[in-house]
């Protein structure tokens, strides 16, 4: 920003300004003809209102395409089977250069998709640096590695993963592969004063059998722990060519050894040094049945409740979301429901679900479509353990692919917010963004995962439904919390597609209270012994000869023609007696005929309330 | 008009709001296959984020005392007179084709009516009271919404609605005009819904009392 010399004994002053473009949204900015107009004014002063205006010069120009595809994404279903969980401990201070804890972490496991044949698994290590947030000053490069080797295989090379991230530009993020003896350690002759990316290139694999990167940006993107402390991530996946059987040599025990590294930059050869630690895998077949996985099977079912604990629908005319919809179906309807699985079993852990559920038009259900359910929910507060989002995608009539998203924090979900207008499905709402939400989906689960025939009478309807569930930490809770809730669909015609449609979506209250299992939850209702508590019993008399005119007539002349039948029949009837009996009883038959016609008129006074 | 909670002692079953609306007026005055609406719109009076309006309709023929068929229409502020009688989407419709695109299916809302076989409403409101007049009768159609104990939200209730009810007398089901029972209007609180009293605090209640009277005797020694 100083002065800079120029030609004839000239000085110049330059300001340079940039912006990031991320690669998703490189179309919008690139192959494009621009008009740029610069001009400038020179102050006398700093707080001068006085200035030399410059001559504004418009030049034209071109910014060319974008050099760069990006590969389809993969919105194929998997399941993560994590076999090993670590974290080590040390002091920042020491280590890092910076006072505080830190803590690297390794998770190792096998990504599996047991049910379709053609989806191959594959293995991954995750890595996670926990520090405090002045480690990671944008430009820093973050060096997590580990090596493994088979415990009984004295032949074979050890294999290192290296998993490379820069902090503040995850789009850069890197792993590599290296097959060979030479050590990872910092100390390694072929690591010690070279640059991260000329270490060990003696020993690099070819890339056919290499670890690579995953789409999800969140892997690589550092994110605050908490105030004062941050995490850097890291994902390394390779794949395997179809699924992994019991003989796969894959499978046993690894020693292996973990580090980590922190260079200043890409040219710095002297980076801050975590220590090595050393630890053993066992790497065993994938699950193949996920409801081993995912659910409590060895709970007896008569210690196990399902209690549906919030249910809400809202319709909505079909018309407003699609408006090119002829059908005569004129409705459509969202629901969520929201639910406790409990058990009352020793080390079953309960769970809570959200099901959502679209209700609409069997003539507007399209193969392929992808269904974005989310959900937001917030205390008054916007409290961080009460404040989130999460999302079910699931692709209409592929229940494989189903995803789950989770956001912590007070994040915009609406379809107008700027971080999901133009966006795809899985780019929206960056910040706040976990990389492994604690929801997961029952995604095998076809009779809720498929599209059903609604059993509404009127119109033909389909049912999609998608549902996330979480294991709930005892005392995760408060008690009693009201959450006030949004929620919405939005379509999407592909996993490419950034416009989307969207149902109109809905506030609502969330009152909250922990529940645990009970024997009371598994009778079955009995509606006998009620108890009326009657509120409220108020009548409003009105009169009814102008409203009921011509009926009171009909039905006063009913009434007479019958009296006078009866007493007709009634005369007759005596007529005939008299003409068999004594005469001395004719005086109290009539008395009672006159009494009858009297009540019958009494009644004919029509008051009504 | 009567109104008022059915409580039940079990957990998993549900407690009930009940409504009943009944026309007391000569008994037999009108034939047994005449059709009887009987409708109450309620308002939200609350002054922060009111619940929508809605209204209840409840329908019978005036020989059938078993059978209450019940309509649940949802409105927004602007719909408030969507069921009154001089309604373009009431006048010149069979009683069931009233505000179609406001009316919600049985199957959406948790009102129900009463089924032919006595299930629904009829077993959770009480019986109405007999006409005080003589020669009248209470032509009664109750609908009951059902009230979960599990996941039941106390900002539900404690309620006050603006209630407008009245009633159209139809010839029969295929009929469009109709005689009009004038409007009525008055207010509910709705409360929260009563604790069921098991027998055991009924018995701890007469113990306390038994103690009570125990105390007041010795006193008076």
């Amino acid at each position: 920003m100083a002065l800079l010399p120029a030609t004839n004994s000239k000085s110049k002053q330059t300001c340079v300004a940039q912006v990031e473009v991320p690669p998703e949204e490189a179309e919008a900015f690139f192959d494009k003809d621009y008009a740029l107009t610069v001009g400038g004014r020179v102050y006398e002063a700093k707080d001068s209102t006085d200035f030399t205006e410059l001559a504004p010069l418009t030049v034209t120009y071109h910014i060319p395409a974008a050099d760069f595809t990006f590969a389809p994404f993969e919105d194929q279903t998997t399941d993560t089977q994590i076999l090993v969980e670590e974290s080590f401990y040390y002091g920042a201070e020491e280590y890092l250069g910076v006072a505080g804890e830190a803590k690297q972490s390794l998770f190792a496991g096998f990504e599996t998709q047991p049910y379709d044949d053609t989806a191959s698994d594959a293995l991954g290590f995750a890595f996670e640096l926990l520090a405090p947030t002045e480690v990671f000053t944008p430009g820093k490069v973050v060096y997590q590695w580990l090596t493994y080797a088979k415990a009984d295989d004295f032949k074979s090379n050890p294999a290192s993963v290296g998993c490379v991230t820069k902090v503040g530009n995850p789009f850069v993020a890197e792993v590599q592969t290296f097959n060979g003896t030479r050590p990872m350690s910092s100390e390694g002759s072929t690591v010690v004063n070279r640059t991260w990316d000329q270490q060990n290139v003696e020993d690099k694999a070819p890339k056919k059998d290499s670890f690579e990167i995953l789409q999800d940006l969140e892997w690589y993107e550092l994110y605050k722990e908490n105030d004062s402390e941050s995490v850097m991530p890291c994902f390394a996946k390779v794949m395997y060519d179809g699924k992994l059987d019991a003989t796969n040599p894959i499978f046993g025990v690894y020693n292996v050894t973990l580090g980590g590294r922190v260079y200043a930059n890409d040219s710095d050869t002297s980076p801050m040094t975590l220590p090595e630690q050393s630890l053993q895998i066992e790497f065993t077949q994938p699950e193949s049945d996920l409801s081993n996985v995912y659910e409590e099977k060895d709970v007896p079912e008569e210690k196990a409740a399902e209690v549906i604990y919030l249910d809400d629908k809202f319709r909505f005319k079909a018309l407003d979301v699609w408006p090119a919809h002829t059908g005569d179906e004129k409705f459509a309807w969202l629901r969520v429901r929201g639910g406790y699985k409990l058990y009352g079993t020793s080390g079953a852990e309960d769970r809570w679900f959200w099901n959502f559920g679209l209700e609409y038009p069997t003539a507007l259900v399209q193969q392929g479509e992808q269904l974005f359910f989310w959900l937001k929910y917030a205390d008054d507060a916007l409290s961080e353990d009460l404040t989130g989002a999460v999302a079910c995608k699931i692709e209409t009539g592929d229940n494989l692919k189903t995803a789950v998203s989770q956001w912590t924090g007070d994040v915009n979900m609406h379809a107008d917010s700027a971080d999901v207008v133009g966006k795809k499905w899985y780019k929206q709402n960056k910040l706040g963004k976990m990389s492994v939400p604690d929801y997961y989906a029952l995604f095998y689960k076809e009779d809720i995962f498929t599209v059903q025939e609604s059993p509404r009478t009127t119109g033909g309807y389909s049912v999609q439904q998608c549902e996330v569930e979480i294991k709930l930490p005892e005392g995760a809770t408060p008690d009693t919390v009201t959450l006030t809730m949004e929620t919405g669909v939005r379509f999407y015609a592909s996993n490419d597609a950034t416009t989307f449609l969207t149902t109109p979506e809905k506030e609502y209250d969330w009152y909250n209270e922990v529940m645990e299992f009970s024997n009371e939850l598994k009778e079955v209702a009995v509606y006998e012994d009620k108890q009326p508590t009657k509120a409220v019993e108020e009548a409003f008399e009105f009169d009814v000869t102008n409203i009921f005119g011509a009926a009171i007539a009909e039905f006063e002349a009913a009434q007479q023609a019958a009296a006078e039948a009866a007493a007709q029949a009634e005369a007759d009837a005596q007529a005939a007696a008299d003409a068999a009996a004594d005469s001395s009883d004719t005086a109290d038959a009539n008395g009672n005929m006159v009494a009858g016609m009297r009540s019958r008129q009494e009644a004919a006074t029509y008051s009504a309330s | 008009m009567e109104g008022g909670f059915a409580t039940y002692e079990q957990l998993v079953a549900s407690d009930y709001w009940y409504f009943s609306m009944s026309l007391d007026m000569t008994e037999g005055l009108l034939g047994d296959d005449k059709v009887l609406y009987q409708w109450a719109t309620l308002i939200d009076q609350a002054a922060d984020s009111p619940d929508a309006p809605f209204t209840i309709g409840c329908k019978r023929t005036f020989g059938d005392d078993g059978t209450a068929v019940m309509d649940f229409f949802a409105q927004d502020s602007t719909e408030l007179e969507a069921l009154y009688p001089d309604s373009a989407l009431v006048t010149g419709a069979v009683w069931s084709a009233q505000a179609p695109d406001l009316r919600y299916e049985d199957s959406d809302v948790a009102w129900v009516g009463t089924a032919a076989d006595g299930t629904g409403a009829a077993e959770h409101a009480p019986a109405v009271s007999a006409s005080a007049t003589e020669g009248n009768k209470k032509y009664t159609c109750s609908l009951a919404k059902e009230l979960s104990k599990i996941g039941r939200n106390p900002a539900d209730f404690e309620k006050t609605f603006a209630v407008k009810m009245g009633a159209r007398i139809y010839d029969d089901d295929s009929a469009t005009t109709f005689t009009t029972i004038p409007m009525s209007e008055t207010s509910y609180f709705l409360d929260q819904p009563p604790s069921y009293a098991t027998a055991a605090e009924g018995a701890y209640a007469l113990f306390v009392s038994s103690l009570a009277a125990l105390a007041i005797l010795l006193m008076a020694f």
